[in-house]
């Protein structure tokens, strides 16, 4: 999810590497043949677990009976994009060794995102009855305004956010397949929506749960691989401290000593970079200042704890047995995830991948080609597809919950028979992947700042009302909508008006995120406390 | 069991429940803080070397950075263990679910849980 935006920025540099690689032995589309027929197979049967149960709880929560494989691997499928598998190695391979501040804030994005929040969202929506975040705040302050500006900032960001994954994943499929944008991008629309649509909730976690597996599986089982052909690790490291930085000699910078294996790292490359800057000499500038390292570092960390499309499998476990065992798998994955690449986009020089500035998205595909066998390669092909398609199935869903349960039912009131419930959630499900189609085959520039900011965005917004919510007593609705709108506010400021930019590079976030934090303390101690009788529910009372 | 009754057992499991949530929230809090800082600290102090200042050999651990080792992979491995070691001994089952006392019950309550 937090890589998102490395994807996006590179979709328009679409190659034809991952289809020269099926022609070069079409054997390597056996494994994405095969993951496509399990995911349709996953989606027939959970589908049969709707018949006799609420309908609803089936559709959003599964019946809240997850086991800690599924919430674990369906957690992190979710979180992960395409990105994560394209855009952070072509990071890797950009900037070498110094990615690794950039991406050690992932150390404690399990224990943050499980430990955090995990247990408290998943008895208090056990006993309230809520299917959404959004339900859980509707009911702790009994205000229906809150409960309609979460639901609408989730609706429209997880849409654009969707948008972003939808041209991803046509991207995927149209350079594996060597057919047009707009046929990828059909193709990978039909494909999610059907089975997002028929399968539900269960649906899409079983399936991330299988792309959970197919993910770490290609990344983990490439590294043996790009290390015995470049020699060993020692010799890659060392070949690549020799790396001379292009960006810098484009620009006319005198290239600073083993750049690639320091901090803050080679030049940053920009897209439009010619060679021949007008004006007064260049300045350095390097990618990851450490203003910049810290921001990330704080938006890996913690940004990914409330996101939208992850807080659904809070609602979802068994049991708290299954979110501790969960979050025992999901430490060591994400270790290995991150950890995978960064070790092999570090041997890609050493093996004479030498790809021009702002051609780094053919990075992993050309590592498929120099060093993995056909089997692999096919992994690797349907590692970056399982993670798109794993990221926008649950955003499907969470769109389609915020419309149905937060605002037709709740906010309007309307109250649906089963059947009605059913047939709305499936038309909603499927009216959001049209309207998303429709959005990415015309992509429109407008909404492009939008994904950039989606995952900075939303955590400076949800984060802290949704935490106050579970935890503080003191919070009241006045204090939630300043966090709220105070934070979104800030963020947009920020981005817009780049009022720190001369001082210090921070990330937006690092300005917002403290401030709606401020804003629901002001705001709730502004107004008057919620009474015992309502606190009582959910903060019970001392023996 | 008196609905009274039912209703005060509800509050005092609810009050148990959050003691417990807070306390594992700030155990969490504080590795979180502490893995962040620390690797923050060591990425930097021995990451960001000026360039007359780095080694013509840097040194190198497995083929890694020293200070990419230092800095990230064994703060990464600490913090696995540390998670182990909170999923395993200080975060607790939940106490067995106690239902939410009928004129407590939300209008779409539905206990389908088990803790």
């Amino acid at each position: 999810m937090y890589d998102s935006l490395l994807l996006l920025g590179q979709v328009s540099e679409t190659t034809s590497k991952w289809y020269a690689l099926t022609q070069r032995d079409p054997a390597i589309l056996i494994p994405f043949i095969g993951y496509m027929l399990a995911v349709f197979a996953i989606a027939i049967i959970a589908h049969r677990y709707q018949r006799g149960a609420e309908f609803e709880v089936e559709y959003y929560v599964a019946g809240r009976s997850f086991g800690p494989w599924v919430l674990a691997l369906s957690w992190v499928a979710t979180l992960a994009s395409g990105g994560s598998f394209l855009g952070y190695p072509s990071l890797v391979y950009s900037y070498g060794w110094t990615i690794a501040f950039w991406v050690a804030g992932s150390m404690v994005t399990a224990i943050a995102g499980l430990g955090l929040v995990g247990k408290r969202i998943n008895r208090l929506a056990r006993q309230t009855g809520a299917l959404t975040l959004v339900d859980l705040l509707r009911d702790r302050y009994s205000n229906d305004t809150i409960g309609s500006v979460y639901a609408v900032m989730i609706v429209i960001l997880t849409t654009v956010y969707l948008m972003a994954q939808f041209i991803a994943g046509a991207v995927i499929l149209q350079s594996i397949l060597g057919t047009s944008y707009r046929m990828g991008l059909i193709l990978f629309a039909v494909s999610v929506v059907a089975y997002t649509t028929y399968g539900g909730f269960r649906a899409v976690a079983w399936t991330d749960t299988m792309q959970g597996i197919v993910m770490i599986v290609g990344v983990v089982l490439l590294v043996p691989f790009a290390i015995h052909a470049a020699g060993g690790m020692r010799e890659a490291t060392t070949r690549l401290a020799e790396r001379p930085d292009p960006t810098a000699q484009l620009r006319g910078l005198e290239t600073r000593q083993h750049d690639y294996l320091y901090g803050p790292g080679p030049e940053k490359v920009v897209q439009e970079l010619d060679g021949g800057e007008q004006g007064p000499a260049p300045t350095a500038n390097p990618y990851l200042p450490l203003s910049l390292a810290l921001s990330m570092v704080l938006l890996r960390g913690i940004g990914g704890v409330l996101m939208p499309t992850a807080v659904p499998r809070m609602l979802a476990f068994r049991d708290t047995r299954a979110l501790r065992r969960a979050l025992m798998l999901l430490a060591p994955y994400l270790f290995l995830m991150y950890g995978s690449s960064l070790i092999t986009m570090n041997c890609a020089w050493s093996l004479g991948l030498d790809l021009a500035p702002g051609k780094s998205d053919q990075a992993v595909p050309e590592m498929a080609k120099l060093v993995a066998p056909a089997w692999l390669a096919g992994v690797l092909i349907a590692a970056p597809f399982a993670a798109v398609m794993s990221t926008v199935d649950s955003a499907l869903l969470v769109v389609s919950g915020s419309v149905v349960r937060d605002l037709i039912q709740k906010t309007f009131k309307l109250k649906l028979s089963q059947f009605f419930q059913r047939a709305l959630a499936y038309f909603v499900t499927a009216a959001t992947g049209v309207l998303v189609l429709t959005l990415a085959l015309s992509q429109p520039q407008f909404l492009i700042p939008l994904v950039i900011h989606y995952t900075g965005g939303a955590a400076s917004v949800l984060f802290w009302p949704s935490l106050a919510t579970l935890y503080w007593k003191r919070a009241t609705a006045a204090g939630i909508l300043s966090g709220l709108l105070g934070g979104g506010c800030i963020y947009i400021a920020v981005v817009l008006f780049k009022p720190f930019d001369g001082i210090v590079n921070l990330h937006p976030f690092m300005y917002a995120f403290p401030a709606s934090a401020i804003l629901v303390g002001i705001g709730s101690w502004l107004t008057a406390r919620q009474g015992d009788e309502d606190l009582e529910f959910y903060f019970g009372r001392d023996e | 069991m008196s609905n009274d009754k039912q209703r005060q057992s509800f509050l005092i499991h609810q009050a148990r429940h959050v003691r417990q949530c807070w306390f594992e929230a700030r155990i969490v809090f504080g590795i979180i803080v502490v893995a962040l800082t620390v690797s923050s600290v060591i990425l930097y102090t021995q990451g960001y070397v000026l360039p007359e200042q780095r080694p013509e050999q840097p040194t190198l651990i497995l083929g890694i950075p020293a200070w990419v080792m230092c800095g990230l992979v064994v703060p990464w491995l600490a913090t696995i263990g540390v998670t182990w070691l909170f999923a395993l001994f200080l975060m607790k089952d939940d106490e067995p679910y106690v239902e939410v006392p009928k004129d407590m019950r939300r209008s779409d309550s539905h206990s389908t849980g088990r803790d």
